[in-house]
């Protein structure tokens, strides 16, 4: 008998959502064609719905892949279809990587600190799923200033592409 | 001792661990699915020579009606050598094929193919397994896109549209049956219709109705194989394929019409019912399975294609609106299921 047990097992799906969740919001941010960034957004998503389901929400989980991938990832898959924009950006942005990966480490951290997969919650309480973020003052912080950081640079980008850019 | 608790035993892994590792490799997954394919696309072949005054395959194994004509062909296929155009995105081209099959395959961990065999049994069985086959359609997308021509890009723009339509009508028929037994778990689905002895479809023929045409359209079947559309499109995004990856994309929705016959199977013809024994109830629901299939491929000979915007009507404006009425029936058969 090897010594492979729920506990272990479960420990290492977690650790391999992380990775993937990391992985996918990583790869949406630095890939350079858009449908690249779709399939890196389906696997950041898919690590969502496992830590979803890891978390205990399993049916959250898996409405999470049909309402998210089965239906918005594949709408957005349609337009860039549609519109055939796969333009690759003209400079490397090292700033965009940065940025993402300080995004993605602030929105993990509380969840690889406080493992809210063995607290078995019932039902889905958003409080109760925000409070191991807002425990810690200092994630509160980065989340706030992460998310302002990234509407400045959507709002900057839209300005830049509407102008005098466009033929 | 069952053969999976024998084969545990001397494995040295556990039971709960050996189940979802069978269940997609052995049966009711890979290895049962090849036969089954095999068979499906010479059945198909030989009955649509037949209704059209053809002899369809002969020439490789002649006595048996040319039934080895198709392994003939998947020798071939898989010795032949891949060709990745030079203009397609060559990474998401190879890997596309790989992911689609393995998200179907995945499937067969919680599909039952009879009494106790199963990978893993959850509460939201029902909802996983939909939920893995609504994955598929956005790696077909990729498929199309990654070969870089007009035609696959069309195929996987109609992938779109009409996987949407279908997949609507597909969860709403199997929401209302789950709604009717009360479960959603597939082994308590055929529990529950063992015990009352009536199967699904005869308590709630609307709901049975609506997954059956809803997997018509999920899987490319005439009257709805759009995505195909072999006259106007070549192969749609299948169209650059060659070798084993187009024996992949093949079976990709070969295998997506055997896991969705064989949840047909389960949710609205009772399953192993009357059996209850694992091999001979296994056998009921292959069986089952392999007769829902025929009649599906059967349609191809007395169908015509649909356009895209009868589709588009039909599922949207008429059977969404039957989906109602089969909530509403569900609603009223429940009784018989408690």
């Amino acid at each position: 008998m090897i010594g492979l047990t729920v506990s272990s097992l479960s420990d290492a799906a977690f650790i391999i959502s992380l990775l993937a969740l990391a992985a996918g919001s990583v790869g949406v941010v630095v890939a350079r064609k858009a449908l690249h960034m779709v399939s890196w957004l389906v696997v950041a998503s898919l690590g969502v719905a496992s830590l979803l389901a890891l978390s205990g929400y399993g049916y959250i989980s898996v409405f999470h892949i049909v309402v998210y991938i089965g239906t918005a990832i594949t709408l957005i898959a349609m337009v860039i279809l549609m519109l055939g924009c796969d333009v690759e950006p003209r400079a490397w942005r090292p700033g965009k990587l940065l940025l993402s990966v300080f995004a993605a480490a602030v929105l993990q951290t509380p969840v690889l600190l406080y493992k809210p997969a063995y607290l078995k919650m019932e039902g889905l309480e958003l409080r109760k799923a925000a409070q191991p973020l807002l425990q810690c003052w200092l994630c509160t912080v980065l989340v706030v200033v992460t998310v302002a950081t990234v509407v400045i640079e959507a709002v900057a980008i839209a300005r830049s592409r509407g102008g005098s850019e466009r033929p | 001792m069952s053969p999976v608790s024998w084969l545990s035993s001397h494995l040295g892994l556990p039971d709960w661990l050996l189940r979802p590792i069978l269940a997609p490799l052995v049966y009711p997954g890979l290895l049962a699915f090849m036969p089954v394919a095999l068979f499906i696309i010479w059945a198909e072949r030989k009955v649509t020579a037949r209704v059209q005054m053809r002899v369809g395959p002969l020439y490789v194994s002649r006595r048996l009606g040319g039934v080895l004509q198709l392994l003939a062909d998947g020798v071939r296929i898989a010795f032949q050598e891949v060709i990745v155009p030079e203009t397609a995105e060559k990474y998401s081209f190879m890997l596309a094929p790989i992911a689609a099959f393995s998200l179907v395959a995945a499937t067969f961990t919680v599909v039952p193919g009879g009494p106790g065999v199963y990978g893993f049994d959850s509460n939201i069985s029902l909802l996983i397994a939909y939920a893995l086959i609504s994955l598929s359609p956005i790696v077909t997308v990729v498929m199309g896109w990654a070969s870089n021509n007009k035609f696959s890009q069309i195929g996987a723009g109609r992938e779109i549209i009409v996987s949407i339509a279908g997949e609507v009508t597909l969860l709403a028929s199997l929401l209302a049956a789950a709604m009717m037994y009360g479960s959603m778990s597939f082994n308590a689905i055929v529990e529950a219709q063992n015990d009352a002895g009536i199967p699904g479809i005869v308590a709630n023929p609307v709901a049975a109705l609506l997954f059956f045409i809803a997997v018509l359209l999920i899987t490319d079947r005439v009257p709805f194989d759009l995505v195909l559309g072999e006259q106007e499109i070549v192969q749609g995004p299948y169209t650059e394929y060659t070798g084993i990856l187009f024996a992949l994309t093949m079976a990709l929705d070969y295998a997506k019409l055997y896991v969705l016959m064989l949840m047909f199977t389960n949710v609205f013809l009772g399953g192993w019912m009357p059996f209850n024994t694992p091999l001979i109830g296994s056998l009921c629901v292959f069986t089952k399975t392999l007769v829902l299939m025929l009649i599906s491929v059967f349609l191809r000979s007395v169908y015509g294609r649909m356009r895209l915007d009868q589709v588009a009507y039909l599922f949207w404006a008429r059977l969404l609106p039957l989906a109602l009425a089969a909530f509403s029936l569900s609603a009223v058969m429940h009784f018989l299921y408690r």
